[in-house]
Parts: structure tokens; C-alpha cells; sequence
């Protein structure tokens, strides 16, 4: 039981941080590629959807992070060392991104420099879901390994094609929940045609990049499509985003922010669950065949139970505070926007 | 130091280890000035709170909300360099975090669901202005101070554990039989987290009173800058005042759990009965003994094991190879006592002042004194620090686990360690550049009070 309660937090939360942290990156990848004078506008928007809430989005990963080490703690070694330099650049993104939004937002003297914060805050809010997912691929893809030359074993893991394809999957769709995140804020005309086009065209590249994603996941070394498909919560799980993805569309055509914000976070929710179902109970793929699972890389049964229990206890706390803050913010925050 | 490494680590590459652990250190030094400030700021923005919804001054208003400005800013500078540590144990020291994780991760648990807490009751608070009752919101900034306090605490609590180690049973390079909560509760971990509690209140305090002093010389009586240190300095005198309190406790504890420590903060080479305790001095690794330094007989032996006569053991009782590098020990350790006993005067002086009534903020010594005094808390948070963890090497885990044999096997950390200095220097500077543009804000906005 215990272990269940682990297995699924660990799971929630990197749901919630792909779905929440990504919306928040998708923001700056949004006023990246937007005219510069929409971008300005787009900017506003973000600050007023993601403000209050923005701090807490990314806290998830320090609970993935956390929960690995704590509960499979040879698989946060192995990650943390074999995958050191894509995690290295994927930190690089946090920090910068996470600073330049509050310095744009609270710099006492708005000048020239909130050019600088701009850039810093757009670059690399694009760079970090690309090397989150980067990492993802490496841990599906099975060319890690715990011994061998500097490039076997710290390159090849994650520098190759189909990890950067899982990056740029990750990085549209990131784009894809901020488009249909923000709808919701929009009042002026101009903007809301912007928005709505990117949240066709990103939710369009999602779709083509996640159907490459399951060509190039055919190759028997790989095997994901395989089990993909065959696996009946995966299967599901890709109808339902499927589904979703027509409700997105209607939302984003006839202008609903609630519905467009739900179908999103849900066709995230649904790749992922679909994803953990494919390669469950399976953390790490190795170069040699084999494998550390949720089951064989598992602490000692003290450490889980303990932190089973923290987690619950944690969530009683966590849950009703976090709820009101959303609740508090997404009631007063439809004032007219900027 | 390099030399130092090369004695523990023969075969080893020096200077990828060295990296690792300069690394390490200057991650953690950046983190903890801004989580000494990220804990301590909501309370005095609080209390500042709390004087304006009661009297309806609104130069009260304008110091909280001044202040909520610095708190954003410290906590999300605070917020990414703590993500980044998550991520460096492992990145650094994987075959610790493999076997440590499970035992001392309950209070990392617990950090982050504190840290969670904090996250979403500063969103309340900085967002609430206008939206949230008036008092609802000002009891939402002490949360944030309280959840911040608690996520310290746990934090301490975990490094407590790498000094003090229990919890779990160790044979043959096997960890068994673990008790997570037993980590938690580790010998170390009430009396560091009590040090590191009042050092973060007494450097946030001085450090705010002092700015805001230096601020008041250039713009005498005003009544924003009087106000701020006004409110900070009853919380940094009273925390300088008990830390000698709590040091002493902790110079107790370390000389019978880690009496190695406590030999290389003192630079004790020899057991010695009647030791005496040292001032200053230059310790001298070949002749192995200690030059300049003032010496006051007994008391070290007074102060580690109340008995003048007690014996104190000295470095000489420990094989060389498990010395921590004795230099750097002692002299991070006199620079956190004196730093110590200067606050501790200041914060007396305040106490004295305040007591009796006497106006204290038009003394021009006094102002320059705290101003001066502004960066001194924060120099021996850093110190001590240093005593703490360049005191426990060559061991990560004390007596279980070297901080050799848990580095990385990823090579070419020195690339790694320039990268993390560009970054952590590119945000350090970034964040003093915004602070001068907070304060000339501050300045061109109350030309409208007298």
C-alpha cells in the first residue's frame, strides 16, 4: 500500500509539473516567437494568469526530485550521473527563467533592462521543457549504461535523435497548455486572433511531433509504440487525449477559456499516464537489457512507509492551501486585463 | 589544499574532487543568504504589517510594502538555487545521495512540503493586497515566515544528520535496519538548527537595520528609515544576544561527538588538560603549533567540558589522514566568534538604549556602527558554515562515508564548477544591481514625506 501511495505521488507530480510548470514555460515560449509588439501584450497576460500561482508550479519537481532519491534512490543516482550534462543545462533553464521573471516583474525602475529580462526569461523557458524531455527520452530509450568510454556513457544516452524529438514533443507541448491557458485572460480582439491561431498551431505540432514520436519509438531497440498499444490504460489513455484534443479545438474556436484550459491540462495528463502505463513498472531502460523498476530500485521498507505517510500528511496541508490560493486568484483575478 | 586532498585520496584525480566540493560550497553559500533572508524578512514585513493596520500610519504601509518587494525577490532567488541543490547532491555526490536518500529523506520530505506552504502563502500575501480582509492577509505573511522557519529547521535537520549520524546500522559497506525518524532526530540536529535559527534572525536583522541606517545618515530623520530599524533591531539584538547561549551548547556537543571539530577550530595540535582557548593565531601545519594567537588559559577546557582542569583532545588523538584542513577550520571559526561577540555588543547597546527610553537613532556613531555592521551577520553565517562542513571532511557522512568515495564518477567537474560560478556571480550581481534600484525607488518616491 505504501508503495502504492509513492509510485502514485511520484507519478501526480511530475503530471502536475509538466502540466502547471510547462503552461508557465509555454508562457515564455509563446512571447518568444511572437511579434514584438504583441509580445509585450503577451507578457501582461502572463504575469495576470500565472502570477500568484507561478512559485508554487515549481515545486513539483523538487517533490519528483525528492520523492526519487528518498524512495528509488538508485535511480535518481543513476539518472543524476549518466544524464548529468542535459540535467546541467535543464537547472541552467530554472534558474534563469525563475529569476528574470520576478527581476522583469520587480524591478523598481522599468527601463532598457527589461529588454535583457525578457530575452533571458524567453530563451530559457524554451530550453528547459526541451531538456526535460530530453531526459525523458534518455531514461526510455536504453542506451544508459553504468560503465564504458566518457562519450558511451555520458553522450550517448541522451545525445541522439529521438531524445531531442521527445525535447521538442515536450517543448510544443508546453506551448500548446499556455496558448489555452491564457485564452481565458484575453479581452482585446488582436490578441485573442494571436492566440488562437498559436493554440491551432501548437496543439497541430503536438500532434505531428507526438506522431513521430510513436514512428520513431517502432524500432524494435526502443519498443514503445509497441507497448503502447498494447496496453490498455495507454491505449486509453490515447483515445481520451484524442478526444480532448476536438474539445480543445471547439474551446479555442469558440473562444472558451475554462474548456480550453481543461481539454489541455487533460491531453497532458493523458500522454503522460499513457506514457507511465507503456513503461510501468520500468524507471530506467539500460544499454544491456536490463532494468531498474519501481520494484527492484525500491528503498528499504522504513524509508517508504515513512514517506508514504509524509506524503499524505503533506498533502493534507498542501491540497486545501494550494486550492484556495487558485481559487482566491482565478475569482479576483477577472478584472479587465491589461 | 590541494596537498591536503592528496593525503586522503591517494590515487584519486585531486582536482576533480576539489571541484566537486568548491562546487558544493559555493552552491550552498549562495542558497543560504537568501534562505537566512527568505526566512527571516516575512516577519519583520509582518510586524511592519501589523503597525500599519493598527495605527494607519502610511509610512508603515509603504515600509511593508518596500519590504514585500525584497521578499519576492530573495525568495525566488532563494526558490531556483534550492531547485538547483535538489539536483547538485545527486549531480555531485550520487553514491551518497544512493545510500543516504532513504535515511535522512525524511526531513527532506518534510522540507518540501514546507517549502510547498511557503510558495503558496507568499503568493497570498504579495497578490492579496485589496482582495483578501485585511488581517486574513497579514496573518498569511506570518505564514510565510512560519512555513519558511519550518523548512530551515528541516534542512538543518538533514545536515544535522551527516554530522550525527543514526538511525540505521552499518557493516561491510550495507546500510540496514533504518530509521528514518531516528535521522531526523539525530544528536546534532536540535543544536544546529537553534544556531542556525538565531544566525539567520540576528544577519537579516543587522543586515536590514544597517541598511536602513546608512540610508537614515544620508536622509537624517527620516521617518520611513527610523521606522524599519526601529522594527528589525529588537529581533537582531535579541537573536545576537542568545547566540553566544547557543554556541556554547554547540561547542559542548561537538567536543563529545566530534571532538576532531572542535581540535581543528581551535587548532588544538596536542591533548591538553587545562587547555587554554585561542584568539587569532596562525596555525603552523609543520611545526604544529599555532603563532600570534592570544591565549586565555583554561578556558577551552571550560567552555567544551565545564572543568577548568578537563582534558580537551587535540588533533594528535586522530590519525592525519581523517584531519579536516586545519587553517581554514580555525580561522573561519575566529571570524564567526569575533563577528559574533560584535552583534552580540551592538544588540546589548540597543537593549540598554531602548530599556531605558533614550532616543538611540540620532547618535551618529551608533548609525555608522550598524551600517557597518549591515554584511557582518551574513560573513558569519558563511563562516560557520565553513566550520561545520570543511570541519567534518575528509568524511561526508561522519565516520560512515568519505566525500571522496561519493563523487561522481562523470568527469571534468572543473567545467561543471565554472559554469555554476558564471551563473551563481551573474545572479548575485544581478540581484545587489536590482537591490540599488529598489532603494534609489525608495528614495525619489519619499522626497513626498519630509
Amino acid at each position: 500500500m505504501e508503495h502504492g501511495i509513492v509510485v502514485f505521488f511520484l507519478g501526480l507530480s511530475l503530471i502536475l509539473y509538466v502540466t502547471l510548470g510547462g503552461a508557465d514555460f509555454g508562457a515564455g515560449i509563446l512571447e518568444l516567437t511572437a511579434k514584438r509588439s504583441v509580445a509585450r501584450r503577451l507578457r501582461d497576460l502572463t504575469y495576470h494568469a500565472i502570477g500568484p500561482i507561478w512559485e508554487a508550479n515549481h515545486v513539483w519537481i523538487i517533490l519528483v526530485i525528492v520523492i526519487l532519491f528518498v524512495g528509488f534512490p538508485r535511480a535518481y543516482a543513476e539518472i543524476s550521473t549518466s544524464l548529468h550534462i542535459p540535467l546541467s543545462l535543464l537547472l541552467l533553464g530554472i534558474i534563469i527563467r525563475g529569476a528574470a521573471f520576478t527581476f522583469r516583474h520587480y524591478d523598481a525602475i522599468k527601463d532598457d533592462s527589461q529588454h535583457w529580462y525578457d530575452a533571458l526569461f524567453r530563451g530559457a523557458s524554451a530550453i528547459t521543457p526541451f531538456f526535460l524531455g530530453v531526459c525523458a527520452g534518455a531514461v526510455l530509450l536504453g542506451e544508459m549504461r553504468t560503465d564504458g568510454t566518457f562519450p558511451e556513457r555520458f553522450l550517448s544516452p541522451w545525445l541522439n535523435p529521438f531524445c531531442f524529438l521527445i525535447g521538442a514533443f515536450l517543448t510544443a507541448l508546453c506551448a500548446m497548455l499556455a496558448a489555452a491557458f491564457i485564452l481565458g485572460e484575453v479581452s482585446r480582439r488582436d490578441i485573442m486572433r494571436h492566440i488562437k491561431q498559436r493554440a491551432f498551431a501548437w496543439s497541430l505540432a503536438t500532434v505531428v511531433l507526438g506522431g513521430v514520436v510513436l514512428l520513431a519509438g517502432a524500432q524494435p531497440k526502443v519498443a514503445l509504440t509497441d507497448r503502447f498499444l498494447q496496453h490498455p490504460v495507454s491505449l486509453l489513455c490515447f483515445a481520451g487525449a484524442t478526444v480532448l484534443l476536438f474539445v480543445l479545438w471547439w474551446a479555442v474556436y469558440s473562444e472558451r477559456g475554462v474548456f480550453a484550459r481543461i481539454a489541455a491540462a487533460g491531453i497532458s495528463g493523458a500522454i503522460l499516464l499513457g506514457w507511465f502505463a507503456a513503461q510501468y513498472p520500468v524507471l530506467i531502460h539500460f544499454k544491456d537489457g536490463s532494468h531498474l523498476t519501481l520494484d527492484n530500485a525500491f528503498a528499504p521498507p522504513a524509508a517508504i512507509d515513512t514517506l508514504a505517510w509524509t506524503l499524505v500528511g503533506a498533502s493534507l496541508l498542501i491540497v486545501p492551501a494550494l486550492g484556495a490560493l487558485f481559487w482566491i486568484f482565478k475569482r479576483v483575478a477577472h478584472r479587465p486585463a491589461p | 589544499m590541494a596537498a591536503h586532498v592528496q593525503r586522503l585520496w591517494p590515487g584519486g584525480n585531486v582536482d576533480e574532487l576539489l571541484a566537486a566540493r568548491l562546487q558544493m560550497a559555493i552552491s550552498l553559500g549562495f542558497h543560504i543568504v537568501f534562505a537566512c533572508i527568505g526566512m527571516v524578512m516575512p516577519f519583520l514585513m509582518a510586524a511592519a504589517h501589523w503597525c500599519w493596520l493598527k495605527t494607519n500610519d502610511r509610512v508603515w504601509l509603504e515600509l511593508t510594502k518596500a519590504w514585500s518587494r525584497g521578499v519576492a525577490i530573495f525568495f525566488a532567488v532563494g526558490a531556483v538555487s534550492g531547485t538547483l541543490l535538489s539536483f547538485e547532491l545527486g549531480l555531485l555526490w550520487p553514491k551518497f545521495m544512493e545510500h543516504a536518500g532513504p535515511i535522512f529523506g525524511l526531513p527532506f520530505s518534510w522540507e518540501g512540503a514546507a517549502f510547498f506552504l511557503e510558495a503558496i502563502f507568499l503568493g497570498m500575501f504579495l497578490y492579496g493586497w485589496n482582495q483578501l480582509p485585511r488581517w486574513l492577509h497579514w496573518t498569511t505573511g506570518v505564514l510565510v515566515g512560519l512555513s519558511g522557519l519550518a523548512s530551515g529547521i528541516l534542512v538543518v535537520a538533514a545536515n544535522g544528520w551527516m554530522n550525527a549520524p543514526s538511525g540505521f546500522r552499518y557493516e561491510n559497506g550495507v546500510f540496514f535496519d533504518i530509521d528514518p525518524v531516528a535521522a531526523m532526530l539525530n544528536d546534532a540536529w536540535f543544536t544546529q538548527a537553534l544556531h542556525m535559527t538565531l544566525a539567520a534572525f540576528a544577519a537579516t536583522g543587522f543586515g536590514v537595520a544597517g541598511l536602513h541606517a546608512a540610508l537614515l545618515l544620508r536622509h537624517p530623520g527620516h521617518p520611513l528609515h527610523q521606522k524599519a530599524i526601529r522594527v528589525a533591531l529588537p529581533f537582531a539584538a535579541t537573536a545576537a544576544l542568545l547566540q553566544p547561549l547557543s554556541g556554547d551548547l554547540s561547542a559542548k556537543d561537538i567536543a563529545e561527538r566530534q571532538p576532531l571539530k572542535l581540535a581543528a577550530a581551535e587548532a588544538l595540535f596536542e591533548t591538553t588538560r587545562g587547555a587554554p582557548l585561542l584568539i587569532g593565531g596562525i596555525p603552523d601545519m609543520e611545526l604544529r603549533e599555532v603563532h600570534y594567537a592570544i591565549e586565555l588559559p583554561y578556558l577551552l577546557s571550560f567552555l567544551a567540558h565545564s572543568s577548568f582542569q578537563a582534558e580537551v583532545l587535540g588533533l594528535d588523538a586522530f590519525p592525519e589522514d581523517e584531519w579536516p584542513p586545519v587553517p581554514l577550520v580555525h580561522y573561519a571559526f575566529q571570524v564567526m566568534v569575533g563577528i559574533g561577540f560584535v552583534l552580540a555588543g551592538l544588540g546589548a547597546y540597543y537593549w540598554y538604549m531602548a530599556v531605558r527610553g533614550r532616543p538611540f537613532l540620532d547618535r551618529f556613531w551608533f548609525l555608522a556602527a550598524l551600517s557597518a555592521s549591515a554584511p557582518l551577520g551574513f560573513i558569519a553565517v558563511e563562516a560557520g558554515w565553513i566550520v561545520t562542513e570543511v570541519g567534518r571532511q575528509p568524511w561526508i557522512i561522519y565516520g560512515v562515508m568519505k566525500t571522496a568515495d561519493s563523487l561522481t564518477e562523470m568527469p571534468g567537474i572543473q567545467y561543471s564548477l565554472a559554469f555554476y560560478v558564471f551563473a551563481y556571480l551573474l545572479l548575485a550581481l544581478l540581484v545587489a544591481w536590482l537591490m540599488k534600484r529598489q532603494i534609489a525607488a525608495l528614495e525619489s518616491q519619499l522626497r513626498v514625506y519630509p
